[in-house]
């Protein structure tokens, strides 16, 4: 999988808004402390949903205009690849 | 005591939905998804943490607004928090803090404080001033 940025194009981080569900409490000075924090949204959902890819912007220079590649082989390692892409 | 569950009385353990954010970097062809930091500052932390802040604030301070009327259980149910106990949305400001001093009137007010007001003028008329210890000659 390969990330890039249309603007700056020199980028490899780029930045995904995320719901999560927060349990927290009431401290007794009226403070808040964190409990637990849960995902609402799955990652690999996002990343395939062509709504969401607009929320991803270049951490380097904000800009929305971001170009998602996704490679086939993703998981396999180099010999592999060569080895589907010799035949 | 800031809020409070009207199904089981809980005004300690509240949940809430949160935005936060989160890198995605891209490392010798593998996706890898971590915190955001800007030199050491954890920037999805602080995020979490204020948007948490600014919701609760948010709820407490509109309290009616973040209130929606479900005619289903013909009660008041909060948009935003819900009992982390009971999982009930039934969550409000206490009926008490909502309603302090309501019940009398402005004028009555100020006139049962009339001295305490008094006496904190006095203070603040002499508060400069050291105490005098002998009279000078
Ligand atoms: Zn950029
Ligand atoms: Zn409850």
């Amino acid at each position: 999988m390969q990330i890039d940025c249309l603007s700056c194009g020199k980028s490899n981080e780029f930045l995904l808004p995320l719901w999560v569900s927060t349990t927290f409490k009431f401290n007794e000075d009226d403070t808040l402390s964190i409990l637990h924090v849960k995902p609402l949204e799955s990652l690999e959902d996002k990343l395939t949903d062509n709504n969401s890819i607009r929320e991803i912007s270049c951490k380097e220079c904000g800009s929305n205009e971001v170009d998602i590649v996704f490679n086939e082989y993703e998981n396999q390692d180099d010999d592999e690849v060569s080895a589907l892409e010799g035949l | 005591m800031q809020l409070i569950c009207h199904d089981c009385w809980n005004y300690t353990y509240f949940e809430v939905d949160v935005e936060t954010l989160r890198e995605l970097k891209e490392d010798s062809g593998q996706l890898v998804i971590q915190d955001t930091k800007f030199d050491d500052f954890n920037y999805s932390h602080s995020m979490l943490r204020d948007n948490l802040n600014d919701i609760v604030q948010y709820v407490i301070k509109q309290n009616g607004a973040a209130l929606i009327w479900d005619p289903e259980s013909k009660s008041y149910q909060n948009n935003y928090i819900s009992c982390a106990r009971c999982g009930s949305n039934k969550v409000t400001k206490p009926y008490s803090l909502w309603h302090s001093n309501r019940h009398q009137s402005l004028d009555k007010e100020l006139l049962a404080n009339q001295k305490e007001f008094t006496e904190l003028r006095r203070e603040k008329k002499y508060a400069d001033r050291l105490p005098v210890l002998w009279k000078e000659q």
